[in-house]
């Protein structure tokens, strides 16, 4: 028998079904997102009572929405009511569900181990100093419920739940048909945010006590909302929103439309909605940005972190149990490191956010000695294209005139040619002077002009072409004769173009 | 338990050298990576534990009692139960006129026709202010982003502040400054007269200003920020002595959050360096 023994009061409720204690403070229950990645951020999950902003300011892509799914079907898979406001039913309909064979956290739990077993079991032969050394992990492992992308919310669980109410709808069209109310004397979109307020108060008052809850706020500020959301009312609404759920075992998550982050006070605007909810992520996706994607090959976004739950605790969980964050400070009592660069990706089965870090040969695949082209992501340079094009052709003028006139000087002259009157412009558009050298290069050129010439657009290629017809009665039958060797490799190098290599 | 008395102590006129001299104003500034809610619990705990201060916190936040009594508990200054009266909780409510808001210590924020007030909230807080209190206006940029003026929060700022002067009060001020620069390279990008607020409260001086802010370096689990304190105008009939704390923006004092405490050092002696 110990001789002491904690004494813990008997009267404590037991937390609402899906949620689980903080590990900061015992008497704080938390509320997984579905995500474990970002469970894992906001310090264990997000508490009961809070609010998560889910910011993406990428209009091409809808990442906010998948965060919201993942929240929503998290919440129906553990029986806890939810509440959509401002979106439709298609989004409900749209969310991921669990893997087939998924009974509870305790069979999930022991998946993950079996897999681990599998990568024990591979009988791989390491050197014994390294056996010992884990993995290396850009993610923490899951305790979430298993959901995944490939399965989608069966037809009868989504019956079930609209029939028992377990999800509900807050629509906003259905608002504005009611808004005739005199209580205020504002503009339509204060109106109805204010008739938003009231609905998911009465809601909230309605619900179960004892059951957790989620409220999701789909694009809050977007075109349903009215049409001239200015930024008080949305900074008011979330500053209600939260005086109603802050004593209740509920939490919400609220997305934005990327227009409302766009523009020139967008960072004091972020940094306003930030400090009024709990927690604030922001996923940049990179299809805005085409310059991005070949930068960082693995991953589909980058993610910022802008503020997390810091309520309850003098150290706010995340500072101290975030693995991804990586600012925790270790049991050796040196954390010591800054915090960590962070972006997410979507695998086939589920979305994850994970440390980003740079590739073995400094971010790309390949080993290279220069900056990465990003310029190849780029299309937008026809119309310089356009005057470049010209000179070349004049250049051609004269290395066409050397190659009929002396055959041996051809190359150098040529070549040198083409490079006086390139000279001013050269300058300015680099990129031309590889191309120029291609036409009238011998087979050195021709290898120059593969490495560099094969990503650019057809702009280029079709002056070539062009070019090459005025060759075909003069100069053309000598290089046929002199070099039938470097033939074969034209052919190689420029399959996509065989017209201007027929022989 | 008052981490940051020995690093920032006041004129010891009174009985503490943790809380700021009667008839005083202290201004608290932090940043969105660096929220300076550590620096209200060492004061909220000096009052309550050693001083005995009744404490009127109106929390514009919206942050909720548990989570004080929570965090409190914690670093060894439990709040007072409920019922208390050296205790009292004071949350405007922002909710529409439409919705019923019980309890007396919820003033409304905006009136029946919508327009933003903050008369109900001043008539609360006078209501529970008696002699030697420490009264704490916490989220004064909320109330600036849900629609108020900075005119109009300035001046409410200033009935309070002399009401409390009169009553032998403290006041304390919080609010967000994320637009000041970090640094002569780290200006950060400002929108309209973000500034407005804390220009307005700073002159009305009389008091202390404690900036919170980020490392310019990003977060870390060594150091969480930086403080740094200046004096403010002193009133008229404070004595020369009692001057406030002055630690300047270019040599500031770090800290670092622990689970029961903050650590607190001068810049560049935490945990790893000399």
């Amino acid at each position: 028998m110990p001789s002491f023994t904690r004494r813990i009061p008997s009267t404590t409720l037991p937390p609402p079904s899906g949620t689980h204690p903080s590990p900061s403070l015992s008497s704080l229950n938390l509320l997984p997102t579905g995500l474990p990645s970002l469970d894992d951020l906001l310090g264990g999950g997000l508490p009961l009572g809070s609010i998560l902003l889910v910011l993406a300011p990428d209009s091409q892509s809808a990442w906010s929405k998948l965060i919201e799914r993942y929240w929503i079907a998290q919440g129906l898979i553990s029986g806890q009511s939810s509440v959509l406001v401002g979106g439709d039913e298609e989004i409900v309909k749209g969310c991921m569900w669990a893997e087939k064979g998924w009974k509870g956290d305790e069979l999930s739990q022991s998946e993950t181990e079996g897999e681990g077993g599998e990568e024990e079991g591979e009988g791989k032969k390491i050197a014994w100093r390294y056996e010992r050394m884990g993995k290396f992990r850009t993610t923490v492992g899951g305790n979430g419920s298993n959901l995944s992308l490939t399965n989608s919310i069966p037809q009868d669980v989504l019956q079930s739940i609209h029939k028992t109410g377990q999800q509900s709808y807050i629509n906003l069209d259905d608002l504005s048909d009611s808004s005739t109310t005199p209580s205020s004397s504002s503009n339509s979109a204060g109106n109805k945010v204010n008739e938003a307020i009231t609905k998911i108060y009465e809601k909230v008052d309605k619900a179960d006590k004892k059951r957790a809850g989620r409220i999701t706020i789909h694009e809050l500020g977007g075109l349903e909302w009215g049409d001239e959301v200015t930024d008080n009312q949305v900074h008011r609404f979330v500053h209600s929103l939260r005086s109603i759920i802050r004593n209740k075992p509920i939490s919400a998550l609220i997305t934005v439309p990327p227009h409302f982050i766009a523009g020139p006070s967008q960072e004091s605007f972020v940094r306003k909605l930030s400090w009024l909810v709990d927690a604030s992520v922001e996923l940049k996706g990179f299809a805005d940005d085409p310059t991005l994607p070949p930068l960082f090959p693995t991953t589909h976004g980058l993610l910022t972190l802008h503020s997390y739950p810091t309520s309850h605790t003098l150290l706010p969980s995340t500072l101290k149990h975030s693995t991804l964050l990586g600012v925790s400070q270790g049991s050796d009592g040196g954390g010591g490191a800054g915090e960590n660069n962070l972006g997410f990706r979507l695998k086939r089965k589920k979305f994850v956010i994970e440390t980003v870090h740079l590739g073995v040969e400094g971010g790309v695949g390949e080993r290279s000695t220069g900056p990465p082209d990003v310029t190849a992501a780029l299309s937008g340079t026809s119309t310089h294209t356009h005057t470049n094009s010209h000179t070349e052709v004049e250049g051609v003028e004269k290395g066409h005139a050397i190659v009929e006139g002396e055959r041996v000087s051809t190359i150098p002259q040529g070549d040198g040619g083409v490079d006086r009157s390139k000279g001013p412009e050269g300058e300015i558009k680099k990129k031309s002077k590889p191309r120029a050298r291609v036409r009238f290069g011998g087979e050195e050129e021709m290898v120059v002009n593969v490495s560099t010439d094969s990503g650019k657009g057809g702009n280029g290629e079709h002056d070539h072409g062009g070019h090459d017809h005025h060759h075909d009665g003069n100069g053309h039958e000598h290089e046929h004769q002199h070099k039938k060797e470097s033939q074969t490799q034209r052919v190689q190098v420029r399959h996509d173009r065989p017209d201007l290599y027929e022989f | 338990m008052t981490y940051l008395t020995s690093h920032l102590p006041f004129p010891s006129s009174s009985s503490s050298s943790s809380l700021p001299p009667p008839r005083s104003h202290l201004i608290i500034s932090d940043t969105l990576a660096s929220p300076g809610h550590f620096a209200t619990y060492h004061l909220l705990s000096s009052a309550l534990g050693k001083e005995k201060r009744k404490v009127i916190w109106v929390d514009f936040r919206g942050e909720g009692r548990a989570s004080w009594e929570a965090i409190l508990k914690k670093i060894g200054t439990p709040l007072p139960p409920l019922t208390s009266n050296s205790f009292i909780h004071i949350s405007p409510s922002s909710l529409p006129s439409s919705i019923k808001v019980s309890t007396k210590n919820t003033p409304r924020l905006f009136d029946g026709n919508d327009a933003p007030s903050l008369r109900e909230t001043y008539d609360t807080t006078l209501s529970h202010l008696t002699e030697h209190s420490l009264v704490i206006l916490d989220g004064l940029s909320e109330l600036d982003w849900i629609g108020f003026s900075a005119l109009e929060i300035s001046k409410f700022v200033r009935a309070v502040f002399a009401k409390v002067k009169l009553s032998n009060s403290i006041l304390i001020s919080t609010l967000h400054a994320d637009h000041l620069p970090l640094s002569s390279t780290i200006i950060p990008p400002k929108e309209g007269n973000e500034d407005e607020l804390l220009d307005r409260l700073l002159r009305m001086g009389q008091g202390c200003w404690w900036r919170i802010a980020h490392l310019p370096s990003g977060r870390s689990g060594d150091v969480m920020g930086e403080i740094s304190s200046h004096p403010l105008t002193k009133s008229i009939g404070m004595e020369e002595d009692q001057k406030s704390p002055y630690v300047s923006r270019s040599n500031p004092l770090q800290y670092r959050l622990e689970p029961n405490t903050v650590r607190v050092f001068p810049k560049g002696t935490g945990r790893g360096f000399l």
